[in-house]
């Protein structure tokens, strides 16, 4: 594993609840549109 | 919507549905993007508070001047964070793309291919790219840093530069730096735009094929205007999935350089992410208890080895003694009480406390039990008074600056203790800075006061009345080679190349130790007080 990649993950493991609820709370705001879409369609 | 609108009435529900969802999706944004920052700023914070662990306990290299180190704590902290920030929409632009793919597929397969294709053949080049890029950002990094380092060099020394005369010279060497930093900075800005460009122009690319694909099935009648609108709204939202992938894959041969030059300032085995613990807003870690009073009795230090050249060095620190330790240029002095303050790491040899082993010195050597006063005086852009208190109460601050004979100079000082001072108030005179270290590390009432080459800058009466003053106040450990301190001292430590080439008063030395009758013909001989001594 590539030292950034060991990096990256452990930056991520260090604070998971935050990262993980972060990605969550963007969900929403990818998923919005495809509603979006349909309504125009 | 467009299939179902009719001549004569404007769809209200669809539009006000239609707005809702925008907004809520704008107000997730909001709440997103906030709650991220913590997120963001407990990850920088662990990479900053780990380096700067290490380069100020642990084994780790300090940077080469204040500009590189804000290269490299501000700037390859922000990449290796952004890096992996990157990541954090991931998985909802992978949902979307997956979901809205399948939509666009069950009416339209072939359309739903060529609209994908231009921005996967985007993806496929970035990929290709990423090694170059990494090389330009390399360069750009290092040529960067090497900017910002010239020009606090050049703040540092402007002394030096206008004695010298060395003005244009500077200012050409700083030219040089800037126009090969910039040359740098444009290919590597260039080659990562020229990514994101090159994404951006996928989209278009895709909706005029689909356009063109689109029309002769709309003739047709099996494409409606209605899947029109709904391929081109996706069309712009399918690019958040290969774009985040991208801006990953263009920031990690960034982000590759960062965490290697961050690394490089770690010391070995010491790792970059170890999760110290950090603490944010309205997160505070509990007051540390005050260290326990066991006032200084012995210190003993034995065999004490750095990696920067100190071998099995031997110590023996008796409450109000008078310790020296003395050697030439390279001798390992500072060496050895940096690393009895455990500001240097040790490879081997133990430290007691009053016959209790020391684990750690760097937390246990500490104001309430030991101050230091360091070979260079550090004065900050603050009052006289807040320099020397450092956020402590005023108890014995008199009594500080009087013991530090600085007292008749702060009685002609405009302002006396509220003068401000440092870089951005008045200049003290080396001795005077010296003096002030001094006191600030009396005012902390230490057991063990240690000083580094402290009265360098002093005339020979204020050398006199400092050390008279401080005598027998407290247990004095003093890295010297000045005469009328080594005189003064009960024990002198003689340094040779990290190991101990005599142990004793003076006097003894003289006659026993080699090296020591050696440094003493060097150039003690006259000054004066020398011939106090045979």
């Amino acid at each position: 594993m590539s030292p950034v990649t060991a990096t990256a993950l452990a930056l991520i493991r260090f604070d998971l609840r935050r990262y993980l609820v972060g990605g969550l709370l963007w969900m929403p705001a990818s998923v919005l549109p495809l509603g979006g879409g349909l309504v125009l369609q | 919507m467009f299939d179902h609108l009719a001549a004569d009435r404007v769809p209200l529900l669809l539009c006000a549905a239609f707005a809702g969802i925008e907004l809520v999706r704008g107000l997730t944004i909001v709440v997103a993007w906030t709650y991220g920052d913590y997120w963001w700023s407990a990850a920088a914070a662990l990479l900053r508070g780990n380096v700067l662990r290490s380069v100020l306990i642990g084994g780790g290299r300090a940077p080469r001047s204040s500009g590189e180190a804000l290269a490299r704590l501000r700037d390859d902290v922000s990449t290796v964070v952004e890096f992996v920030d990157e990541s954090v929409p991931l998985a909802g632009a992978a949902l979307f793309g997956v979901a809205a793919l399948a939509i666009m597929s069950s009416v339209d397969p072939v359309v739903t291919l060529v609209l994908v294709l231009p921005t996967v053949a985007v993806g496929l080049i970035g990929r290709l790219m990423n090694r170059r890029i990494g090389r330009l950002h390399r360069r750009a990094a290092v040529l960067g840093a090497a900017v910002t380092g010239h020009l606090g060099e050049i703040f540092t020394g402007v002394q030096t530069i206008k004695t010298a005369g060395a003005e244009e010279a500077a200012l050409e060497r700083l030219r040089r730096h800037n126009r090969l930093r910039r040359e740098a900075a444009v290919r590597d800005r260039l080659a990562t735009d020229l990514l994101g460009t090159a994404t951006g122009a996928s989209i278009e690319v895709g909706i005029g094929l689909l356009l063109l694909l689109a029309a002769p099935a709309m003739r047709r009648g099996d494409f409606t205007v209605g899947d029109l609108a709904l391929f081109t709204a996706y069309a712009g939202w399918l690019t958040a999935l290969p774009r985040t992938i991208g801006s990953i894959l263009a920031r990690m041969p960034q982000a590759a350089v960062s965490a290697r030059r961050l690394t490089e300032l770690m010391g070995p085995g010491e790792d970059l992410s170890r999760d110290g613990g950090v603490r944010l807003h309205r997160d505070h870690p509990a007051a540390l208890p005050p260290a326990r009073h066991d006032p200084l009795r012995v210190l003993r230090a034995r065999g004490l080895t750095t990696a920067r050249g100190l071998h099995g060095v031997d110590l023996e620190i008796e409450r109000g003694s008078f310790t020296v330790v003395t050697g030439a240029v390279g001798a390992g002095k500072t060496t050895l009480v940096r690393a009895l303050l455990g500001l240097e790491p040790l490879t081997a040899g133990t430290i007691c406390w009053n016959g209790a082993p020391v684990t750690d010195p760097g937390a246990f050597m500490v104001p309430g039990r030991v101050a230091y006063a360091g070979q260079v005086p550090r004065l900050f852009s603050a009052s006289l008074r807040e320099n020397l208190l450092l956020g402590r109460s005023a108890e014995g601050l008199e009594r500080a600056v009087r013991l530090a004979a600085f007292d008749r100079d702060l009685a002609r000082m405009p302002g006396g203790l509220d003068a401000v001072v440092g870089s951005r108030g008045v200049r003290l005179s080396g001795g005077q800075a010296q003096r002030a270290t001094a006191a600030r590390a009396l005012v902390r009432s230490p057991d063990l006061l240690v000083v580094d080459d402290l009265s360098s800058a002093l005339d020979v009466e204020t050398e006199r009345l400092l050390w008279e003053r401080i005598s027998g106040v407290t247990t004095l450990l003093v890295v010297s080679h000045r005469p009328a301190v080594l005189e003064r001292a009960d024990r002198v430590v003689v340094l040779d190349r990290g190991r101990v080439a005599g142990c004793g008063p003076l006097a003894e030395l003289l006659e026993t130790c080699p090296e020591m009758r050696r440094l003493w013909s060097l150039g003690p001989l006259d000054e004066p007080g020398s011939s106090a001594v045979p």
